[in-house]
């Protein structure tokens, strides 16, 4: 074998050890979908449940829907992450950044960008209890529908080893960034366990 | 446990956070080990330096992937002891670096310093275009050194389709790396 050739495969190997953690992680944990029609064979049964449920609880479908008329008296939590940050922005304990002044590989922070601030950054220095409460609840966030809603905040948070993550996705390998605040269009919306707990951090 | 949960361990000097280790990935990383050294003594030995590693490093580091992290330290010191120690005996790594010459081009390229980040930055973007399968197998294979047979049985594939699969990324990859001039 050439061993020029050989040097470089062992180097190649050598690099194969450097890829990113997520694909490693991934790598053994990933598992083949059932077959196909196991796959719908389970589908059709889940559907047939959720109709007989439904058609059981129809009757008393009425006492879970207020009367559209009457007006919620007294909101407690905000509809939206979205809303809320809007909201309470001129509130929130965060100091300002350029760019280049967003630091991933210190110490965990919470970055906010606003619309219309192109270049500007809103951070947040994170606990490690924090960082670890948050990372624990992105991903429970429900589902968007069809369209995915225009943010005017947009949200990562930066894990301090060059990770980044966004409460609006989920935690798939694509969806995890490597030193730099990432564009994305919202997958998830927040939970209201997590728009209480980044109420709770930004208002310390 | 989670793995934020035995990081924060590390953190706080629990040596809790060894036995959590171990208790969650003990297995794999001797796995790991033994398939790129063929000894069970060397590879507990270097399962034992990997936490050793692990319990250095953090804190600073804060991984996100207990997993991935503890898998990397153990590969490097498998394959550093690999190395130091010039096994004459065909084993697994020797195997895994024949196979990859076939991911280096041919063509005569002008002598040029290695540049690791710029070639972990390809393989990254290599891999991020593979599907999780795929991805999965081509890990399995080169990172964590698994034979072509226990990959087969735990992706619920044939090996057949292990070896096609493999083949056929090692091209793809030497393409990508004859267009890029890394290698």
């Amino acid at each position: 074998m050439n061993v020029s050739k050989q040097k470089k495969a062992a180097f190649l190997l050598d690099e194969i050890g450097n890829v990113n953690d997520v694909y490693v992680q991934e790598a053994l944990q990933y598992r083949n979908t059932a077959p196909a029609t196991r796959r719908i064979l389970t589908a059709i049964a889940c559907s047939l449940l959720v109709a007989v449920i439904g058609l059981g609880v129809a009757g008393q479908l009425d006492a879970f829907f207020p009367d559209p008329e009457i007006p919620n008296e007294n909101p407690s939590t905000y509809v939206s992450l979205d809303e809320f940050l809007c909201t309470e922005r001129e509130t929130f304990n965060c100091i300002t950044l350029s760019v280049s002044g967003v630091n991933y590989f210190e110490n965990a922070h919470l970055i906010l960008q606003y619309e219309g601030d192109d270049t500007l950054y809103q951070s947040r220095a994170l606990t490690d209890k924090e960082v670890g409460m948050l990372r624990s609840m992105i991903g429970n966030g429900s589902a968007v529908g069809s369209d995915s809603p225009t943010l005017a905040c947009r949200v990562w948070l930066i894990m301090g080893d060059g990770s980044v993550i966004s409460p609006y996705l989920s935690l798939t390998p694509g969806n995890v960034g490597s030193a730099v605040l990432f564009d994305y269009e919202a997958e998830l919306l927040p939970s209201e366990n997590m728009i209480s707990y980044i109420s709770d951090i930004l208002n310390s | 446990m989670e793995d934020y949960q035995i990081v924060d361990l590390y953190w706080a000097r629990n040596e809790t956070a060894i036995t959590e280790s171990e208790k969650k990935y003990g297995k794999m990383l001797t796995s790991l080990s033994y398939s790129l050294l063929s000894s069970r003594e060397d590879a507990e030995e270097c399962v034992n330096d990997t936490y050793l590693d692990a319990w250095n490093a953090m804190p600073t580091a804060r991984p996100m992937y207990l997993g991935a992290f503890l898998s990397k330290i153990t590969r490097r010191i498998s394959v550093d002891r690999w190395r130091h120690d010039h096994r004459e005996k065909r084993g697994g790594l020797e195997n895994l670096t024949e196979e990859l010459t076939e991911c280096i081009p041919d063509v005569d390229t002008p002598a040029r310093e290695y540049e690791r980040g710029l070639l972990t930055r390809e393989l990254n973007a290599f891999l991020q275009e593979l599907s999780g399968e795929k991805r999965a197998i081509f890990l399995r294979r080169y990172f964590y050194s698994q034979p072509l047979a226990t990959i087969a049985h735990e992706l619920n594939v044939s090996e057949a389709k292990v070896k096609v699969v493999l083949h056929r990324l090692r091209e793809q990859l030497q393409q990508r790396l004859e267009v890029s001039g890394l290698l």
